[in-house]
């Protein structure tokens, strides 16, 4: 279950962990990719060796993964948040048996690492990663983000999102509204911004600048996937069989914002989606398993991958943004180095 | 890839839910489950994968009270999704209050869950002893029966045959399309329980042939003012006409319509025309060929509360083909 070159594509590295792929992430240094599997164990893979450790982190299955300096958090069906090292070693930071961990967060500086465990965000502080619950939340968290930097984590719930700016134990949240049920949660590169995705088909804005908030429309389905340009003024979404992109600069007249469409795809919902880190590029996986390189500036897609699998789970940048990783929900798994 | 089958068991508070779902379990049927139940209660449980699941229900399309869905079960089926192959079956258990609407909507109204699961079934397990004093004073342990596709009536042994005799009739009048079976300790082949298919619209049936009632419809009125109004219509009707009708009717009236469903016979068309509805949502297909020889009828039930029969057997005549619309 090692990656093996693909006999077409330069640069890319295929393998099937015949387990669903609930997410995959880089080190902050772009060194190991993670991918969090429906087995319980987390596939670490180091490209310029080659080689694959897989780091049994839960009993059920990784039910969602983040990347850091101190290593990759894991959140699993068994009730267990678990950081697990660039080397394979694995620590548990919590455990909750009975309940399950569905969203964990990281940012790149290593300030903050939390889960979320039903109505609860876990953070876990200081140098020994002690794990503090703050307060309940209204219902049960949909989404946890931290911001880039790492000067605020926020939660979505029924309702609304709550944001905590800094993310201490100590700190109260700030209660931002939102009706309705509110799910997966991304904040801008700059953590200027957040984007939100609704149970009824459309995302909200919250322009944290700005102090001010607006949704976005007209998907035919549930929107599940986010993500913002390395600017931090078009946010990708899913929801569509193609690109969206929305203009959310605070420039644009909100009466006249309209969305950037492209790369048609009559087959598939475009179910993963990853801006570029440093270019005007996104990376888009679509139902089908075919993943799409989309330009902003030609506004059009072509498409770079096939996966054996019914649908993209995860996509993720390098953080230089040299390599892409993704992943399915059949197993089927792919790193592509694209400058070589 | 197949959609998994989840069974959804309903019933009051200490009818027999718990006894049903363990015997199940227990049964040497080759199937693996997941199991999700609200709470782990004092009765155990004995599965591998086992989800404790609390009910959130959700207001869907800007807070539309009839639109809900849950929240919980979205989530918990999304994440086993990620454990796809540890199990090839669902079994749900709800609370003795849980609203049976949200759940079929859930899977309805969900792409996620629709792309992934189907709903097979709805069992309610109604205590036949005191399903007389649970009805009388929740309106809940009616709604748990208008939705169901198989009734438990379970504890029989407990009640004379003449009270379970008027346990039955109530039952068949506000749900003529379930099957009913009667146990005293949940003791059912679960050959009865599992692969149901309850939902799928392309098998539709309804229970016995001519269990709707007489030509021309009946209604019942009972507590809580729930009702089910039975029509049959000879005269073929406009399938356009019918769609317009039945989708203004669940605008305006899908708060107190619970369930509708039909088999109906309309113009122009060598199937029959299907429908079936949960509040505001509502699914048409076409179903079967009509044979050669059969007797052609058109056949809607509307289950609700405070319905009105002149409007609907007047609504769905005026939907005749080749008859001017008034």
């Amino acid at each position: 279950m090692s990656f093996a070159p693909d006999k077409e594509l330069p640069g890319l590295c295929n393998t099937n962990f015949g387990a669903y792929v609930a997410g995959c992430a880089f080190s902050p240094d772009g060194a190991v990719i993670a991918y969090a599997l429906g087995d319980g164990c987390v596939a670490l893979y180091t490209p310029a060796t080659g080689e694959t450790v897989f780091a049994s982190a839960h009993q059920g299955a990784t039910l969602c993964l983040a990347g850091g300096p101190q290593g990759f958090l894991s959140g699993g069906d068994d009730g267990r948040v678990v950081l697990t090292g660039y080397d394979g070693a694995t620590r548990e930071l919590a455990a909750f048996p009975g309940q399950w961990i569905e969203h964990v967060a990281a940012c790149a500086t290593g300030k903050v690492l939390a889960a979320a465990k039903g109505k609860e965000i876990i953070l876990f502080a200081g140098d020994e990663l002690t794990p503090h619950l703050l307060p309940e939340l209204p219902s049960t968290i949909g989404g946890l983000a931290v911001s880039p930097d790492g000067r605020a984590l926020a939660a979505s719930h029924y309702d609304g999102v709550t944001l905590y700016a800094p993310p201490r134990p100590e700190t109260q949240g700030n209660r931002l509204e939102g009706a309705g049920s509110n799910l997966i949660l991304v904040f801008s590169p700059d953590g200027g911004k957040m984007a939100c995705a609704t149970q009824d088909k459309s995302v909200r804005v919250y322009d944290l600048d700005q102090a001010a908030g607006y949704m976005l429309e007209g998907y035919p389905t549930k929107v599940r996937c986010l993500s913002f340009s390395h600017e931090g003024d078009m946010l990708w979404t899913g929801g569509e069989q193609a690109f969206v992109g929305w203009p959310v600069s605070a420039a644009v007249d909100p009466s006249a914002r309209e969305a950037t469409v492209f790369g048609a795809f009559e087959h598939g919902l475009l179910g993963a989606v990853a801006a570029h880190p440093v270019l005007p590029l996104v990376a888009g996986g679509f139902d089908g398993g075919i993943v799409f390189l989309g330009s902003l500036e030609h506004k059009n897609a072509a498409p770079l991958l096939l996966l054996e699998s019914r649908k993209v789970t995860c996509l993720t940048w390098s953080p230089d943004g040299r390599q892409l990783a993704g992943g399915t929900d059949g197993g089927a798994a792919f790193f592509l180095d694209l400058v070589g | 890839m197949n959609a998994i089958p989840v069974t959804v068991l309903t019933g009051f508070l200490g009818a027999g839910k718990t006894t049903l779902l363990n015997r199940v379990l227990s049964e040497n049927h080759g199937r693996h489950f997941a199991v999700i139940v609200n709470e782990f209660g004092e009765i155990g449980i004995d599965n591998e994968l086992i989800v404790s699941s609390d009910e959130e229900i959700y207001l869907m399309n800007n807070g539309c009270i009839c639109c809900s869905v849950r929240g919980d079960l979205i989530r918990v089926l999304g994440g086993l999704i990620k454990r796809r192959g540890s199990f090839d079956a669902i079994l749900l258990e709800t609370t003795g209050l849980a609203d049976p609407a949200a759940i079929i909507q859930t899977f309805s109204m969900d792409e996620d869950i629709q792309d992934a699961f189907r709903l097979d079934s709805v069992t309610t397990v109604v205590d036949a002893f005191h399903f007389p004093r649970h009805m009388a004073e929740n309106r809940q342990a009616l709604e748990q029966v208008v939705y169901a596709d198989l009734v438990i009536l379970n504890k029989t042994d407990l009640v004379t045959p003449e009270a379970l005799d008027t346990i039955k009739g109530t039952v068949r009048r506000i749900n003529d399309t379930a099957e009913i079976v009667t146990a005293a300790r949940c003791e059912v082949p679960i050959a009865k329980l599992l692969d149901r298919n309850a939902f799928d619209i392309s098998r539709l049936l309804f229970g016995a042939p001519g269990s709707a009632g007489p030509a021309g419809g009946h209604s019942h009125e009972h507590d809580h003012g729930i009702q089910s109004v039975s029509l049959s219509f000879d005269a073929p009707l406009d399938p356009s006409r019918l769609g317009t009708f039945l989708n203004e009717l669940l605008r305006e009236y899908g708060q107190t319509i619970y369930r509708c469903k039909g088999i109906m016979h309309v113009s122009g068309a060598k199937q029959r025309f299907v429908f079936q509805g949960v509040h505001m949502y509502l699914e048409t297909a076409w179903g079967t060929p009509w044979e050669e020889r059969e007797k052609r009828v058109s056949r809607a039930v509307f289950i609700g509360r405070g319905l009105d029969h002149d409007m609907l057997q007047q609504g769905l005549a005026a939907c005749a083909a080749g008859e001017e619309r008034s």
